[in-house]
């Protein structure tokens, strides 16, 4: 240690001066620079201040340094970390602990000491000297190989840094080259010792080797092996863009990154450790033996984090330079580091058997209820009574033993041990229960629950409501008689100590990440791979999916595809192909577009949801065409427009019985949003709720306003309603909007109407009673014979077709559309009509886009073609013949759908119009006309019947004119003209 | 040699049990040794009706602790995470079967822990609505009734709130096989066992209530018919016998309303078919049926629900009102991971009367609307959903439902069928709501027909002939074609109710085939109801 100053020491430590002096006056300022650079940068030498506030935000590491500053640690100038009196790797776990009391708890549990700050013989039992405190891990196993393992390791991976730390002072700023030969060394150390073999209880497993074996995985890993693995399987296997990218050594990046954040976790996908040859043993050893060797797995992340942070320091890296990159190494080692294994495929919770007893199992399952956070016990700390001797017992399978008399030959006084709360060492602990989700229930059964104890990081990540993956060490233990008693019970109560959690584990119902706060309920750790798939859970699984792709795949290039699956839809309902259609379509919905820029977080939204009204006689099964889609819709909700109160419809703010707190339940609109909601009795429906389906059908949202919560829902639901007509039957000769009793604003939101009647004919008849016979009365149903697709596999076609498939309008669909559209139009067109009907208007425009979508998405097209176009125009025609033609003049107006009046019937109000005035004027004069005197009169004079609706809606126009005045009430109204 | 084997097991079964115990034998297979042993034991007839029954006439109390009895029941709760138990004791001793659940284990003895093994555990009550014939059928008649009312400790757990009956914890050793295939509310009868414990759940609690637990040996499903029926019946005389059953509803309960008793005895017959096409029970709405003459006691049940009761062996009343709506649940709700139970929580099999005589005016809460939901949803649909936290489950039910109604239609129900009720004499002299012991019975011999006619309706099966066919098709279409406009012609809905009424007929004449005389009757019938309505 005799080497010349560095230089650039001074400057350095004056800034560590001047910061402390600083500390307290700029306190975490926020600017983002480079402040890595800046310690050995001597222009800014003379700006401490500027210093200080870069590093406040971010820099644990020199928080860290301030810390133990502020408490008195003193740092000695020139030699940051190995000069005596600083912490040294070999004396810092005993020192550094007394010194930081805050930190206490955090301090590895593996350290070959007893971290007993006062003064206290203490003697640890049953050898058990170093305690691994990870809550979620109680290991029974003896840790005390590492202490000698790891001191010959510490020494020798000092050795190259004093080395390295000498040839730093020499030439300092000089890039030396690193040679990697003193750090290659390191990692052998441990192996190479013969006394070290160690074994885990029962077993032929090696410790020593298991962490070598890990140790060279973390090495040596890189992610062209787990593609290769992926291959092997048969798996859809990531492209990488550049050679490079499979050949990046994977987890000391991640290593790296854990530093830069300060994380302490790192998820390990276990089917790399698989994928890696050299370390394939492990993948077996931690499923079978996780209690000892996760804590192996810890220890040597732990001595590979010190390891590259030197390894940084020497080769300069940012941050890590001088004593910052000290502080980052001192910080290192006063950490607990974890590697909280994943990836193993899940099994159903009933599935776990006293087999799997302390074995590394992972479960699906939905949170229903989670406890407050609990501290939990991990080590407890005993004084004797009689001598203070003082004893440390770790938490094994749940429970502390007390020990029975003081260890201490010399005193051995029985029952004097008592607990010293306030020494004792307690984790975050929380209970969750987990249950199955409605998918893994068998048949019949309710669904099972089971308790889960999340500890530390992973205490408040899920919440009641999620769902989740979880990887975690399954646990019976013997249920005790009573609390105060020392006896147990030969029942035994299962759980599951966490190692891992995922949130939303895929699925129809995966919670829409926008609903929670930005980084609120981040999971700890790095390394789950955000470049990996949300779909990489277990093989098992996942070669099932790429199989059921494949077959619909094979589905889609089908040539009959489009009628089959129309069949498929509702097998048991008699032809309506045209209807079937239309709602399969419906089913697969348009695309939704929205405008990238503008004001408003991205402009407006189109809808790609396509809504059907089925209007016709009792008894055509509309209902069950309903319940069929209700079935195979992703999130299909059925109600019927009858029982459903505005609440139900909607969604509503209750308490939460558990958290005393105002929650949102939605109701059957919101819940199905990206779903199809199914409205039976459409026409029953109370106004109230009717006019929260003008906000979803068109907005697709839902406002809420109730105790005090003001909030608009999503709800982007595609719309099937089934509506009676007024009268039992559908009368022909009226037109539509007189035979429902709907709003023509509400009708005109649907897409496609479609009017399905009952009506005589010999041919159909037979037909359709042979199909109902066979279907009602034999005993095998004929359909079987019938080509058709099983409810799940059409169920797993749309939902295939709307993940997946985005398809885009080509040239040549876009001008068919305008050419189909402009033709629509023209129908209307008639030369010698004095008034132009509407035959089409940009919502048919709008639809008939939003059909064709749908069209190439069922034959899993990334584009709109041709085709699909005239398919879509063909049934908007279909549909837009038997709804909108106006009975009277047997032509086709938009206008009735659209306002309620056909064209026919504004021209047919205004000849009464004209004829009521000459009446008034003619004979009645000032006295008036009885109301049915009017009638009857007019009726008299006009070739067709004189309707009273009609009548009565011009008689309101005139009186809004101011040209009428009507006197009397019901059947003695009397109508009289205003002169003037 | 059987009959000792049979003695001791009746006697001392945890003896038995320990006998069959050998330590060194694989564990595994230790529970299909103890269900095969005593199954063989009570294989031969009626061995098993010498175990004594646990129902609520015997309710566990009677029982001495670890005693064998049999248990008819219905699975209510099949949640419970299963247990874990030591199967191998300290000295090699037989584990399971509650035995060593009290010997408290000091906690410095190891656990071997690969002898631990598990059981499934469930939550089972006596049949709901189960008649009293039945019991006595299978059980005897009932014990000396010196005893109090048996009070369930978990009353949320029966259908019918305040309802007596027996509930326990059974915990079946036999796991996988047995264990996953109970279903809820399937019928099972149990023998094995009977303990006090706590709750599996409540483990956990200082001081956990006990509740009696059955620790199974063997078990048997139960048929939807209770006692075993078969169809056809041999007799020559079924149609005669028929004609006097619907007699003698119509003429104690109904008022002398011969078709009003062969609607209410088809649609109880009633059964799911097939569910994709869905082919289910017919509903049927009983209306004009009087209110009980003091509205005061509106808890009266209707004679029919008795005389019902006397024929079907699984009948459930749900007597609607704003209280049963608004206060009590109709599906099974699953409360702080306890499956609380609902009115409509019923066997297969069953038949479900809902009576709206106790209806009063006023307000409908949304709980309220939710059970009226849930009924409607049972009648269209058979199926049930039980709520639980963030999630609902689908249940697949199969009751026949028979509304009685005093308006002209259901107040809250779309029935598939309504018939106004036409009392052939006056209803002032006619009392609807007679006591149940003041119903006519016809001789035993007689009665046990009427319930052998019933039962074997329930189970049989009809099938449809080429000719009957075509008939039925031609039949149809001439009838629309004979409408006198579009309005009145006959839908394909109609068409479907009277195919599903004729195959009822032809069960309830125990015909093995749809003829057309059957379905001219269905026609007729079907006919006479419609003139009822519009008239």
């Amino acid at each position: 240690m005799s080497s010349p100053p560095a230089i650039d020491f001074p400057t350095s430590d004056n800034d560590i001066e001047m910061e402390d002096g600083a500390e307290s006056s700029m306190p975490g300022a926020p600017q983002a620079q480079q402040p890595l650079f800046l310690a050995g940068t001597p222009s800014t030498a003379g700006t401490p201040a500027r210093r200080q506030r870069s590093n406040a935000p971010d820099s644990t590491p020199l928080r860290g340094v301030t810390a133990r500053r502020a408490v008195g640690l003193s740092t000695p100038k020139r030699t940051p970390l190995f000069a005596p009196g600083s912490s040294s790797p070999l004396a810092f776990p005993s020192s550094s602990p007394a010194k930081t009391p805050r930190r206490r708890v955090e301090l590895p549990s593996d350290r070959p000491q007893d971290s007993d700050p006062l003064d206290f013989p203490s003697s640890p039992i049953a050898a058990k000297t170093p305690r691994n405190r990870r809550g979620d891990i109680h290991s029974s196993l003896s840790l005390t190989p590492n202490r000698s393992a790891l001191r010959p390791q510490r020494l020798d991976y000092n050795a190259p840094r004093r080395d390295f730390n000498d040839l730093n002072s020499d030439a300092t700023h000089l890039d030396v080259p690193l040679s990697s030969a003193p750090q290659l060394s390191a990692p052998a150390a441990p192996s190479d010792e013969p006394d070290e073999i160690r074994a885990i209880w029962g077993t032929t497993v090696n410790l020593a080797e298991t962490m070598k074996l890990f140790r060279d995985f973390l090495k040596g890993f890189k992610p062209k092996y787990r593609a290769a693995h992926d291959r092997e399987l048969g798996l859809h296997t990531r492209v990488f863009s550049t050679p490079e990218e499979g050949e990046v050594v994977l987890y000391e990046t991640y290593l790296r990154q854990m530093r830069q954040k300060g994380d302490s976790n790192l998820n390990l996908d276990i089917v790399n450790l698989l994928a890696y040859p050299p370390s394939r043993k492990l993948h077996a050893q931690l499923y079978k033996y996780p209690q000892e060797v996760i804590p192996a797995m810890d220890q040597v992340l732990k001595d590979l984090m010190l390891e590259i942070a030197d390894l940084d320091q020497q080769a300069g890296m940012e941050g890590m330079e001088g004593a910052e990159g000290e502080a980052e190494i001192a910080d290192i080692m006063g950490r607990v580091y974890k590697v909280r294994p994943f990836g193993l495929p899940a099994v159903n919770m009933r599935e776990l058997n006293p087999t799997d007893t302390d074995k590394l199992v992972a479960i699906k399952g939905l949170v229903i209820r989670a406890t407050p956070v609990i501290p939990d016990m991990k080590v407890a700390f005993f004084r004797c009574l009689t001598c203070s001797h003082t004893v440390q017992v770790e938490i094994d399978r749940g429970k502390i033993e007390e020990p029975a008399r003081c260890p201490r030959d010399v005193c051995a006084s029985v029952g004097t041990m008592s607990l010293v709360h306030n020494r004792c060492e307690f984790a975050d602990r929380q209970v969750i229960r987990l249950q199955e989700t409605p998918d893994a229930v068998p048949d019949g059964q309710t669904p099972h629950t089971v308790s889960l104890s999340v500890y530390d990081e992973l205490v408040d990540v899920a919440k009641p409501g999620d769902r989740l993956a979880v990887t975690g060490i399954f646990r019976s233990v013997p249920v005790r008689v009573n609390p105060r008693q020392r006896t147990l019970k030969s029942l035994f109560k299962t759980y599951l100590d966490v190692v891992h959690v995922k949130l939303g584990a895929g699925g129809t119902l995966g919670f829409d990440r926008s609903t929670r706060p930005a980084g609120g309920d981040r999971l700890p750790g790095v390394g789950d791979g955000g470049d990996e798939d949300e779909e990489s859970g277990g093989d098992g699984r996942q070669t099932r999916k790429a199989e059921l792709e494949a077959k619909l795949l094979e589905l889609s290039r089908r040539p009959g595809v489009y009628d089959l699956l129309a069949r498929s839809l509702a097998p048991s309902i008699w032809e309506m192909d045209d209807v079937k259609k239309g709602i399969l379509l419906q089913l697969f919905g348009g695309t939704n577009k929205s405008i990238a820029r503008g004001g408003g977080g991205g402009g407006p939204r189109y809808r790609g949801d396509i809504n059907v009204l089925l209007v016709g006689d009792p008894g055509t099964s509309k209902s069950q065409i309903l319940q069929y889609v209700h079935k195979i819709a992703p999130r299909g909700v059925y109600t019927s427009g009858k029982g459903s109160s505005a609440v139900g419809l909607t969604a509503y703010v209750t308490r939460d019985p558990d958290s005393k707190q105002l929650v949102l339940e939605s109701g059957a609109l919101v819940l199905s949003d990206g779903g199809v909601c199914c409205i039976d009795e459409f026409d029953k429906m109370s106004d109230a709720t009717r006019s929260v389906l003008h906000e979803v059908m068109e907005q697709q949202t839902v406002s809420i306003a109730k105790a005090g919560i003001i909030t608009t829902l999503n709800a982007r639901t595609s719309i099937l309603a089934a509506a009676n007509p007024v009268g039992s039957k559908y009368d022909v000769n009226m037109p539509i909007t007189r035979n429902i009793d709907l709003p023509p604003t509400l009708i005109s939101r649907f897409d496609l109407l479609y009017l399905v009647l009952d009506r005589v004919d010999e041919a159909l008849d037979r037909k359709l009673a042979q199909h109902l016979v066979g279907l009602y009365l034999e005993d095998a149903p004929t359909r079987a014979s019938e080509d058709m697709l099983p409810l799940h596999e059409l169920s797993a076609y749309i939902d295939y077709a709307r993940s997946k498939i985005h398809p885009v309008i080509t040239e040549v669909a876009g001008t068919e559309l305008v050419r189909s559209y402009v033709e629509m139009r023209n129908m209307g067109d008639d030369p010698r009509a004095s008034e132009k009907r509407i035959t089409a208007t940009t919502r048919q425009l709008e639809s008939m886009i939003r059909l064709s979508e749908a069209h190439a998405r069922m034959r899993f097209s990334e584009f709109v073609e041709l085709e699909d176009v005239k398919e879509a125009v063909r049934l908007m025609r279909e549909a837009i013949r038997t709804s909108a033609m106006d009975p009277r003049t047997g032509k086709i107006d938009m206008g009735m759908l659209n306002t309620g009046t056909g064209q026919g019937q504004r021209k047919l109000r205004e000849d009464m119009r004209k004829e009521v005035l000459s009446l008034l004027d003619g004979a009645g004069g000032a006295r008036g006309i009885k109301w049915m005197d009017a009638i009857k009169k007019l009726g008299e004079q006009s070739s067709i019947k004189v309707d009273a609706a009609e009548f009565t809606e011009v008689i309101k126009g005139l009186e809004n004119e101011g040209l009428v005045k009507v006197v009397g009430e019901r059947d003695k109204r009397t109508i009289r003209r205003i002169e003037g | 040699m059987v009959s000792s084997l049979l003695a001791d097991a009746l006697a001392n079964p945890t003896a038995v049990l320990e006998d069959l115990f050998d330590p060194n034998a694989v564990l595994d297979a230790f529970p299909a040794r103890v269900s095969a042993h005593f199954s063989t034991v009570f294989a031969p007839r009626d061995a098993l009706n010498e175990i004594p029954p646990l129902s609520p006439s015997s309710p566990p109390e009677i029982h001495q602790n670890r005693a064998l009895v049999r248990f008819r029941a219905m699975i209510q709760d099949t949640s419970p995470s299963p247990q874990m138990y030591l199967a191998r004791r300290k000295h090699a001793l037989c584990g399971g079967w509650g035995l060593g659940a009290d010997d408290a284990t000091d906690r410095d003895d190891s656990i071997d822990y690969a002898d631990l093994r598990e059981c499934t555990v469930v939550w089972a009550v006596s049949v709901p609505g189960e008649s009293s014939w039945c019991s006595t059928a299978l059980d005897g008649t009932s014990v000396s009734t010196g005893h109090a009312t048996h009070r369930a400790l978990s009353p949320h757990k029966f259908p019918m709130p305040d309802a007596s009956h027996v509930g326990a914890q059974i915990k079946i050793y036999e796991s996988r096989r047995t264990g996953e295939s109970l279903k809820a509310t399937d019928l099972y009868t149990f023998v094995g066992i009977l303990t006090s414990e706590p709750l599996h759940a409540d483990l956990e609690l200082a001081h956990p209530p006990f509740v009696p637990t059955l620790h199974v040996v063997f078990s048997q499903p139960v048929r939807t018919t209770i006692v075993p029926r078969e169809y056809p019946l041999a007799s020559p005389t079924t149609s005669e016998l028929r004609d006097e059953l619907i007699a003698w509803i119509a003429d104690t309960s109904l008022a002398g309303d011969r078709d009003a008793a062969e609607w209410v005895l088809l649609c109880g017959i009633a059964r799911v078919q097939s569910r994709t096409p869905p082919i289910l029970p017919l509903t049927l709405t009983l209306s004009r049926f009087p209110s009980p003459p003091s509205k005061t006691d509106i808890s009266t049940n209707p004679t029919l629900s008795h005389v019902l009761s006397l024929l079907f062996p699984v009948l459930n009343i749900l007597p609607l009102s704003l209280n049963t709506l608004n206060a009590t649940s109709f599906a099974p709700e699953s409360k702080n991971e306890d499956l609380h139970s609902g009115w409509l929580q019923l066997p297969s099999g069953s038949v479900c009367l809902l009576t709206e005589s106790g209806v009063t005016e006023g307000k409908v809460s949304e709980r309220g609307l939710q059970n009226l939901r849930a009924a409607q949803e049972m009648m269209n649909a058979q199926t049930l959903e039980y709520v639980f936290p963030y999630s609902r489950f689908e249940f697949n039910t199969d009751v026949a439902f028979v509304v009685l109604t005093e308006g002209k239609r259901s107040a809250f129900f779309q029935t598939n069928v309504t018939i106004p009720l036409k009392p052939a004499k006056s209803a002032m002299e006619f009392d609807f709501y007679r006591d149940g012991s003041d119903v006519a019975l016809p001789s035993p011999q007689k009665l046990e027909m009427f319930r052998a006619l019933v039962g074997g309706a329930k189970i049989g099966n009809v099938s449809i002939g080429v000719k009957t066919a075509e008939f039925i098709q031609e039949d149809f279409v001439k009838e629309r074609q004979a409408a006198s406009s579009p309005s009145d012609a006959l839908s394909s809905d109609d068409l479907i109710h009277r195919m599903m009424l004729a195959r009822l007929l032809a069960l309830s004449l125990h015909e093995t085939e749809i003829s057309v005389a059957v379905w001219e009757k269905a026609k007729a019938l079907d006919t006479r109801r419609k003139t009822r309505i519009s008239q």
